[in-house]
């Protein structure tokens, strides 16, 4: 006892205990970013492409931060949900309008999720009736009968498996020469496919109900000021993670499928194509990899979700109150991982169609959480002296205008592509 | 009778209406918010801020309107004279939108936070009161401007009443919102907080934003202020003894039982505790230095040093009237210490006893001698488990010379306990 005070007044000892308590938040934000709707994007990307769309993970890497850093710092100064300040600061309509579109696209995200339970189940030999209904049962039960503590701490320990996809992109040898060449002699290519495929990338490492939870998940750990610093290292290391497992799933689908002319369209097909090339172990990592990652979502986001929206609206929430306690948020909770679960069961469901609408709404949104975050992180009477300095201000009003152009472009190129074809077909 | 108009009104039913010049008829403006003194026991409106064509903000006091006429407008006496006026809004009084919409409160007597959907208004000819605070989904769907449709639709499929869920202001306790939290605090009292148990009002303040949380505490008195920081999580007390401002927290601290001034010490960062240590009393900070030194796992670390003794030759009268003098400063004053000369612990005198006992008697010829004890050393465990066998509420905790040295109450035994054993199975799981 007296040994261990002793060594607790050492600064560098000190401060590395503040540090493992501040943990988690941007941690496990950034893993549940590479859900299933990311491996896809980043497989897809590349048995396409090959290396060469390694050099985006860059800018989304920025971007990621400096988006989870504001929501880091209004957390701590405020102490409020990101949805507590949206409805007192733009009132009932605005409020309604983020959350319509935050519940619609996240049912379709979850179902995206468990598409990728089912997914990766079958490369096991397990039928996609039987294992979704077991995750959903299981992940219902993980949230209501479980506590707050236990589950964090299953979380991160989900995140670690994600390092999974770094042995897979071991196992599937790739040209260390090229792979470096692509990142730091960026290949720009003027077409559509590319072009898209830029956007995809982009836009899956920033989703809108990301920056709720991540506030969330900083209040629920208490934090002062004065730990501010440990905050940031905590997203910058979450950052890192998110985007070095994209790497390596652009690497080994990169080094197989692409140097073999392999086209995949689902995370699915990239875990089968691996296994004549890099081996079993290797489409059997990967599998394993996609199937933590939706899990994990698949929990995560519906859990976010019934959160926000109680929030927003006054009733009773949280993780370690009862059913009866708060009745509105276990059944916004319940409906939405029901609603996945029917989905994905349905013979021959739209799947494609789903994911595509749910991502548009996604892109709709973000725009108009992100905009009202710098309004208020700007705004002298929320934030104190905490406000951004010219310097984040700049950095933010430019990702914000990035990211608009990108989604616009994003909803749009569909639309331009149907007009393209039914004008200059004939 | 039928002109008469309604008896209540919502709030979102008058923002927004056109302002109308009664002279002529004409709208010159729409209902931006409505300000209202908190001096009667219903908050009374006063008069209304408007925005008119050239989107400039003008205020109107309430006495110049003419009439309110629900989805026409709000009729203003000689508008050209009263607008060129330049009528203010008095500094006591609050804007009801501003205040209450979308904000939250605390609804006294459920004891929680809710948020505020609308504000129910009582009308009785051209005056108005906030009566009620909407907070159901009625009020939701009514600022999304789709109630009627919805209760159409819930009338069709079922003859279910939707009813409002409304508190009365009775049992509203405003907490002032991030926007003009300082100037709102001056005018918004938090004596209705005041009725509640500090435990209770803790789990409030848990539920309330950083901000909100210290406009509270600072609004309160002082020693409701130091027994609601006590029953806060550790955390969120270490985060608000952060961001009180100095000498507010030292007032505090002086008010907050000793043990519990020391929890607070034992985590703060050291450079914090030297510099609210040079601010407060000398005596205070030898007390919690002192008790800072224990370990914190035996009697010396939770026992507090807030008790009565008196020297076992007094005579009743005498003890009772060092009790009197004392007791108001002192946590704990049911149970009085008796010492011999040496000042060890020789006994014990109940508070009844001295006041029912004939007033010259020797208080050694009444104490009770065989009293439970612990020492500094006992570890807290079995501090509690003393308390769970024995019926007694406070033990008093002696060094090697059997000098007493403080006291722990049941409370604080099985306080400090509880967390240990929350610790332990935390760890084992």
């Amino acid at each position: 006892m007296k040994f261990w005070d002793t060594l607790k007044e050492k600064p560098l000892i000190r401060n590395l205990i503040i540090f493992l308590a501040v943990l988690g938040p941007g941690i496990v934000t950034g893993s549940v970013d590479n859900d299933a709707g990311g491996i896809t994007t980043y497989s897809v990307a590349g048995a396409v492409f090959g290396y060469k769309l390694l050099w985006t993970l860059i800018p989304s890497f920025i971007i990621l931060a400096v988006v989870q850093e504001m929501n880091a710092r209004m957390g701590i100064v405020t102490g409020k949900g990101l949805a507590d300040l949206i409805r007192e600061n733009f009132g009932v309509k605005i409020t309604f309008f983020i959350f319509l579109g935050l519940v619609a696209a996240d049912i379709g995200n979850t179902a995206t999720e468990f598409a990728g339970v089912a997914g990766s189940m079958d490369i096991f030999g397990i039928s996609k009736y039987l294992s979704v209904p077991l995750i959903a049962i299981a992940v219902w039960i993980l949230v209501v009968k479980g506590n707050y503590k236990t589950t964090e701490r299953i979380f991160l320990l989900f995140s670690f498996c994600l390092l999974s996809y770094i042995v897979s992109a071991l196992l599937a040898k790739p040209d260390w020469g090229q792979v470096g060449a692509a990142i730091l002699k960026p290949s720009m290519q003027i077409n559509k496919e590319y072009l898209g495929m830029v956007l995809g990338i982009v836009g899956t490492t920033v989703a809108p109900w990301m920056q709720f939870y991540m506030q969330s998940a900083v209040i629920e750990k208490r934090l002062k000021i004065e730990d501010y610093k440990f905050v940031i290292a905590d997203v910058i290391i979450g950052c890192i993670a998110t985007i070095v497992v994209a790497f390596f799933i652009i690497v080994a689908c990169a080094a197989t499928l692409h140097h073999n002319g392999i086209v995949i369209n689902e995370a699915r097909d990239a875990a089968v194509s691996l296994k004549p090339f890099a081996g079993i172990f290797a489409s059997q990592l990967f599998a394993f990899g996609l199937f933590v990652a939706s899990v994990f979502s698949a929990t995560i986001l519906p859990l976010a979700t019934a959160f926000y929206v109680c929030e927003a609206f006054g009733f009773e929430a949280g993780i370690n109150k009862k059913i009866n306690e708060a009745p509105q948020f276990y059944a916004l909770f319940t409906f939405i991982i029901l609603v996945a679960t029917i989905i994905i069961l349905i013979p021959n469901a739209p799947l494609i169609a789903i994911t595509i609408w749910s991502q548009i709404i996604n892109a709709m949104l973000l725009p108009v959480v992100i905009i009202s975050m710098i309004i208020m992180v700007n705004n002298k009477k929320i934030m104190g002296k905490y406000t951004n300095n010219s310097f984040q201000n700049t950095v933010g009003w430019s990702t914000t205008a990035i990211l608009i152009i990108m989604t616009i472009m994003l909803i749009i190129s569909p639309l331009v592509n149907y007009l393209h074809k039914l004008f200059f077909r004939n | 009778m039928n002109f008469l108009p309604k008896k209540f009104i919502f709030l979102y039913y008058i923002i927004n209406l056109p302002v109308i010049d009664s002279l002529t008829g004409k709208k010159v403006g729409r209902v931006l918010d409505l300000s209202a003194s908190l001096k009667e026991m219903y908050p009374k409106v006063t008069g209304l801020i408007m925005r008119n064509k050239r989107n400039q903000k003008i205020y109107l006091p309430w006495s110049s309107v003419k009439m309110l006429v629900e989805e026409k407008g709000i009729f203003i006496e000689n508008f050209l004279a009263v607008s060129k006026e330049g009528f203010t809004q008095n500094e006591n009084d609050i804007l009801l939108k501003e205040t209450f919409w979308d904000k939250q409160i605390v609804d006294i007597h459920g004891s929680k936070v809710v948020r505020v959907n609308d504000l129910h208004l009582l009308r009785e000819g051209l005056n108005f009161w906030v009566v009620h605070m909407d907070i159901g989904i009625t009020g939701l769907l009514r600022r999304l401007g789709v109630s009627k449709i919805f209760e159409f639709f819930i009338k069709l499929v079922s003859s279910y009443e939707v009813e409002d869920r409304i508190i009365s202001w009775k049992y509203v306790q405003p907490i002032n919102g991030p926007i003009g939290a300082d100037a709102l605090s001056l005018k918004v009292h938090h004596s209705k907080l005041a009725e509640l148990h500090p435990a209770d009002i803790a789990d409030i303040l848990i539920d309330l934003g950083t901000e909100e949380r210290i406009n509270i505490l600072k609004s309160m008195d002082k020693i409701t202020a130091a027994n609601t920081i006590q029953e806060l999580p550790l955390k969120i007390r270490l985060q608000v003894a952060e961001l009180l401002d100095q000498k507010l927290l030292i007032e505090i601290i002086n008010e907050m039982a000793i043990d519990e001034a020391v929890d607070l010490f034992s985590q703060m960062p050291v450079k914090k505790m030297n510099l609210l240590f040079t601010k407060l009393p000398p005596e205070k900070v030898l007390q919690i230095s002192s008790l800072l030194g224990h370990a914190n796992d035996i009697a010396g670390s939770i026992m507090s040093t807030e008790f009565i003794c008196v020297k076992q030759t007094m005579t009743a009268a005498e003890a009772l009237e060092k009790t009197k003098k004392e007791s108001s400063r002192k946590k704990e004053s049911y149970y009085i210490y008796v010492l011999d000369d040496n000042d060890a612990l020789v006994g014990v005198v109940t508070l009844q006893q001295l006041l029912t006992i004939s007033a010259e008697k020797i208080v050694s010829e009444f104490m009770r001698k065989r009293i439970a004890k612990v020492k500094i050393k006992t570890k807290i465990k079995d501090v509690a488990e003393l308390f769970y066998k024995y019926d007694f509420t406070v033990v008093p905790v002696i060094d090697k010379l059997s000098k007493i040295q403080g006291i722990i109450t049941m409370k604080d035994a099985f306080e400090s306990v509880f967390h240990q054993i929350r610790k332990e199975t935390e760890q084992e799981q």
